[in-house]
């Protein structure tokens, strides 16, 4: 055995052969601090930690390098949620004996994973609780003391603490049952020990309690009960009978029914039926109005759709209009001035593209140069002949399609058509044409004769006024030179 | 009967770690061998 004192091997003697020191003492130290140890461990076995915790300082106070006792008594501390003294048992441990220790594996499972931040942070909150006991706001305190031990159910003295609050509170019931969950961490627990007598103290004298009351309720009960069974039984009649004025009673009754009904149950049927016709009424005006609104509307796409259908009446269709103009120019080069008319009156310009409105142009002037051709031609000849009402048909046809028409000769012999049936009101409107558009003519000056006779007046068109203003100037000019 | 307010005298706050680890060296960690020790040199 090793001298505690020179550190020598003193063997199996009582007395250290080098330094003299007594190594019988020795032993009875570590002999004792051994048995605290043995002691310890088995509280801890029986899950009395408090007792454990005891027998394990007492252990390392003998030898401090009882190593085995120092680490159960942190992981003592560890399981009753004392991890900072569990850390400072193990660091102690480590530095006491470094190699082949076992508290290593303690160590690196508490540094690792944040276990120690997650430890710290209910600590914090465990101090945080007692804080809020101190400043009487215990509603505070049971909450966070609450959230600590579904957390860390192990945290003895949170339980501890909880239950305080608890009892202080008279929630004697829910006390027992955190105490007896903290019990099961460390079974011989000084304060949860006494906790609980106090609760169950409390909760024998409450039951006491209310078991006076009920018997005193009991009795009060049965005296009552008594005298119920003094009163003899009777029925509505007998009372009725028993009363002189019991039938008038019932009357009075009825009639006051009947008053209700009719001052309070009636007008509040009327009110609802009130109230069910306004409500039809007005959801009857709301489909009235949306009624109307929606006739607005199909009248007024109905109206749109007229003035769209009537750009098509009496018109073909896009199919139907190129199908006539073809036919109309076919017509046209074959010389059937009839046809080429008819087809082209089917055709619907404004369905056209560009180059079919192009076509249709050049188509309806060549029908109606032909068709005034004719016309001239048998107007004239009617003039000649003096059928001036059938010379006036044909000849308006030849003026309207060109006024200047064979040199004006057209619009020329329709005025004097008129003029020859007698009807100047018709004829001097053309007369007055003519000597507009052949200013210069003998017989634009004619025209113009007869448009003065009767009292009207020619007015030079733009065009003819520019060229008599040019003639003017160069006459003035040939004068002047 | 628990007297709420003397109870609540004796549950003080736990240090955290980082406050228990640096105080450990300033703890007094002196054993009966260690006194044991004490008492041979005051003999001699």
């Amino acid at each position: 055995m090793i001298c505690f004192n020179c550190g020598n091997d003193a063997g199996n003697e009582y007395q250290c052969p080098y330094c003299g020191a007594s190594q019988s003492a020795y032993r009875m130290i570590v002999a004792a601090s051994n048995r605290a140890y043995n002691e310890g461990l088995e509280s801890a076995r029986a899950r009395d930690l408090s007792q454990a915790v005891e027998s394990l300082n007492r252990s390392v106070r003998l030898d401090k390098y009882n190593t085995m006792a120092r680490n159960l008594l942190g992981l003592v501390f560890f399981e009753m949620g004392l991890s900072a003294y569990a850390l400072r048992e193990w660091v102690l441990s480590k530095n006491l004996q470094p190699q082949d220790n076992p508290v290593d594996g303690y160590l690196a499972i508490v540094q690792s994973r944040g276990v120690l931040n997650r430890l710290d942070q209910t600590t914090q909150k465990y101090n945080q609780a007692i804080a809020y006991c101190r400043q009487g706001s215990t509603d505070l305190a049971r909450i966070q003391l609450k959230r600590i031990i579904n957390t860390n159910p192990g945290m003895v003295q949170a339980a501890q603490l909880l239950a305080l609050v608890l009892i202080n509170d008279g929630k004697y019931e829910e006390a027992r049952k955190v105490l007896s969950q903290a019990a099961r961490i460390d079974s011989h627990n000084p304060t949860i020990i006494r906790y609980m007598n106090s609760i169950r103290s409390e909760l024998k004298d409450k039951k006491r309690r209310r078991r006076t009351r009920k018997n005193r309720r009991a009795d009060t009960d049965f005296a009552a009960a008594n005298e119920l069974a003094a009163v003899p039984k009777t029925g509505i009649l007998d009372i009725i009978d028993r009363n002189g004025n019991g039938f008038i009673n019932i009357l009075t009754g009825v009639g006051l029914g009947v008053l209700v009904a009719m001052f309070l149950i009636v007008p509040t049927m009327r009110q609802n039926e009130n109230n069910r016709t306004s409500n039809a009424l007005v959801s009857a005006n709301k489909e009235a109005v949306s009624s109307a609104n929606n006739i607005a509307s199909l009248e007024k796409e109905v109206e749109s759709l007229t003035k769209e259908l009537d750009k098509y009446t009496g018109m073909g269709d896009l199919k139907t209009s190129y199908e006539k103009l073809l036919e109309a120019d076919t017509a046209i080069k074959d010389g059937d001035q009839e046809s080429a008319q008819a087809a082209i009156a089917v055709v619907n310009e404004k369905l056209l593209d560009a180059q079919g409105k192009a076509i249709y142009e050049t188509v309806s002037h060549d029908i109606f140069e032909n068709a005034a051709k004719q016309a001239y031609a048998t107007g004239s000849a009617a003039f000649r002949a003096r059928r001036y009402e059938d010379a006036i048909t044909d000849l308006t046809t030849v003026v309207e399609f060109d006024p200047k028409y064979s040199d004006g000769y057209a619009l020329y012999y329709l005025a004097q058509s008129y003029e020859n049936t007698d009807d100047l009101d018709s004829a001097i409107p053309y007369y007055k044409q003519f000597a507009q558009l052949f200013p210069r003519t003998s017989r634009g000056r004619a025209a113009a004769s007869k448009v003065e006779a009767y009292g009207d007046t020619v007015e030079p068109l733009e065009s003819e006024a520019d060229a008599a203003e040019d003639s003017t100037d160069t006459a003035t000019g040939e004068n002047n030179q | 009967m628990i007297d709420f307010e003397e109870e609540l005298k004796k549950f003080q706050p736990i240090p955290d770690t980082s406050e228990v680890v640096n105080s450990i060296y300033e703890r007094d960690l002196t054993d009966m061998v260690d006194i044991l020790k004490e008492m041979i040199k005051e003999q001699k």
